[in-house]
């Protein structure tokens, strides 16, 4: 049963989520599935909040988010990318289950967010998500 | 084009470079190395590629194939270059049990059973022949 979180701020649907895709997760440019997967204990998808960094500038929230990640000694690899997940644009893919997009907020990373209210098994959850990314970006320029 | 269950990875490039898919041969290979694998992670195991060949190998499609591994070692297939709605992730899970989530040219997702998301190589490809998402290559038409 996908997880109800409580406490935390809701995102709004012009907000975009930045979510770090390891080298082994996209081939020619395409994102597989695979990296919107949640496992184990997994209950949310872990990502970063964009507009905390700056309202508009993608530059400055980019490189907001590999600086929080190098912060907390997060391993970025050359060839990773940044998917960028607009809220508004998941909710259009994803209409099976009502997903919820919160700023969870860690005091080493203001900016760490997760999108809630699909589970382990949910692979079409999983395949919506990554159909829905517009933008990837080098997770080292 | 069946295999032999000791086929390695290492086979199964060779062959797919036989096959002018020197690409996808290249990719495999890094997916079954080392590089880039992060700590409790496998490097794509002979298994699952085995099942992506014999996958690959049955069916055509006017989509390029791009691949990728997942933590657990299983080779991702992804079908994502339709012109139109369609779209496939198939997750190898050995040479013959796959997880997957497609799109129909209708935009619907596929679902196969009580599982939905988890079937056996054959039975998927036929569904998704039948669906319309790829075609039968070479003789396995009407089998």
């Amino acid at each position: 049963m996908a997880s109800q979180p409580t406490g935390n701020i809701e995102l709004l649907p012009e907000h975009n989520l930045a979510r770090y895709c390891r080298p082994r997760m996209v081939s020619g440019g395409i994102l597989s599935s695979d990296a919107f997967i949640l496992r184990g204990e997994e209950r949310f998808l872990s990502t970063n909040w964009l507009e905390y960094f700056h309202d508009t500038d993608r530059g400055i929230q980019m490189s907001g988010v590999r600086a929080s990640l190098a912060d907390k000694g997060f391993d970025i690899r050359p060839g990773g990318r940044f998917a960028v997940i607009n809220i508004r644009l998941a909710n259009q893919f994803v209409t099976r289950v009502q997903l919820r997009f919160l700023l969870l907020g860690q005091r080493n990373d203001p900016s760490h967010a997760g999108i809630f209210g699909y589970t382990t098994s949910d692979i079409d959850v999983a395949g919506d998500l990554s159909e829905s990314v517009r933008e990837l970006h080098p997770a080292i320029p | 084009m069946a295999l032999a269950s000791s086929t390695t990875i290492a086979e199964i490039s060779a062959r797919l470079r036989e096959m002018g898919e020197g690409e996808l041969a290249d990719r495999l290979d890094y997916l079954a190395s080392d590089e880039d694998l992060d700590p409790g992670e496998s490097p794509a195991t002979d298994e699952s590629a085995r099942g992506f060949f014999e996958f690959f190998t049955s069916v055509k499609s006017d989509s390029k194939v791009g691949l990728a591994c997942s933590p657990e070692g299983w080779v991702v297939g992804e079908w994502r270059w339709f012109p139109d709605k369609r779209s496939a992730s198939i997750w190898f899970l050995d040479g013959e049990q796959v997880m997957f989530t497609a799109r129909k040219r209708s935009g619907e997702r596929v679902a196969i059973g009580e599982r939905k998301n988890f079937t056996d190589r054959f039975t998927l490809a036929k569904v998704f022949v039948q669906e319309g998402l790829l075609s039968w290559r070479l003789s396995q038409q009407g089998t």
